[in-house]
């Protein structure tokens, strides 16, 4: 089933310019913004990536979709516009949609794999690095 | 993300992580406003919002909700708790400082009255359904502009089914009114838009680039 892999065909992975803005924030404030919530999102996404891949494991359905209501929210912030779009829709798919089985699987397969993608696109903004 | 902003606006973000902090550190010091997330621990923020309302000491002090959740049905439900905004994550952050902004210089409670009155008089007497002609004027990230025959209260908030949102592939969102004139037999009735994504804040934002300059807001 390629359902949500033609829906997403025209989003960008990665806009680098939401970084821009964060940045523009941590030097009004003169903190290291963009450090900040990297590393966060470094952090929360090995997590939940690992969390996700056992409660689809066991069919826990819900503990999937508060997983991708948590993560979806910093991936939009720093850009990831694909990753956030199939978060979302997984999220909406199994609390309102009817969790379609074929249609979870294929979204966190999506998620599995655009999050390798945007985690190599992250690195190089990611100091030290 | 808010926390950031806020600090760059002057202000002191205090984090709290659950309802009783909260409502611990709302009793012990003198706060301008709460932003809620809509999913905690134990309690939902909708939870901790009629929480807050209930209590007299706390019930004036503007709450704005903010979360991924950008359903209709949730932000009536929060709007009808009585929260002066609905901000749907990822946050921009100029539109959250201008929304932030105009929050702590209104005059909310005077608001919140007149709303319910309005709503509170139609339902005591019997069901009237009122066809309002209404034209937008100009629209723009925050807020838009009516046309309108129909006076609305400051503070009334409403969903608009105007085919431009159809045009634009957003859902129908939440209008608060903030300002109406009688111009020339109608009202101009500005209106800020609740409860929107950044997606489709980008369509508006793509809408405004097309549109003449005499017209965008």
């Amino acid at each position: 089933m390629n359902y949500y892999v033609k829906l997403y065909s025209e989003i960008e992975s990665f806009e680098p310019s939401q970084l821009d803005g964060l940045a523009k924030l941590g030097r009004d404030i003169k903190e290291d913004v963009v450090s900040d919530l990297l590393s966060l999102h470094f952090t929360v996404a090995a997590t939940t990536m690992a969390h996700m891949e056992r409660f689809y494991k066991d069919n826990n359905l819900k503990e999937i979709a508060f997983l991708a209501h948590q993560f979806k929210s910093n991936c939009g912030q720093l850009g990831l516009n694909k990753l956030h779009r199939a978060l979302n829709d997984l999220e909406n798919l199994i609390r309102y949609e009817g969790a379609d089985s074929e249609k979870v699987s294929e979204l966190i397969n999506i998620i599995r794999d655009e999050n390798e993608v945007c985690l190599n696109y992250l690195i190089p903004y990611q100091k030290g690095a | 993300m808010a926390k950031y902003v806020i600090q760059r606006m002057g202000y002191n973000p205090v984090l709290l992580e659950n309802a009783k902090k909260l409502i611990a550190t709302l009793q012990s010091m003198p706060v301008a406003t709460i932003v809620l997330d809509y999913e905690m621990p134990e309690l939902s923020g909708l939870d901790v919002l009629k929480k807050i309302k209930k209590m007299p000491s706390l019930s004036l002090i503007p709450i704005v909700m903010l979360t991924g959740n950008s359903s209709p049905a949730h932000v009536k439900d929060t709007i009808l708790q009585g929260a002066v905004d609905y901000i749907v994550k990822p946050i921009d952050p100029a539109i959250f400082e201008s929304k932030i902004n105009k929050i702590l210089k209104n005059d909310i409670s005077a608001n919140k009255q007149a709303w319910i009155e309005y709503e509170l008089s139609r339902n005591k007497n019997h069901q009237v359904r009122i066809y309002n002609y209404c034209e937008i004027v100009s629209i723009g990230e925050v807020s838009l502009t009516l046309n309108t025959n129909q006076d609305y209260p400051v503070g009334y908030t409403f969903f608009s089914d105007s085919p431009l949102f159809q045009e634009l592939e957003i859902k129908n969102p939440a209008l608060k009114v903030e300002s109406s004139i009688l111009k020339d037999g109608y009202f101009l009735v500005q209106c800020s838009l609740l409860g929107l994504s950044e997606a489709e804040l980008k369509k508006i934002r793509l809408y405004q680039k097309l549109l003449s300059p005499s017209r965008a807001a």
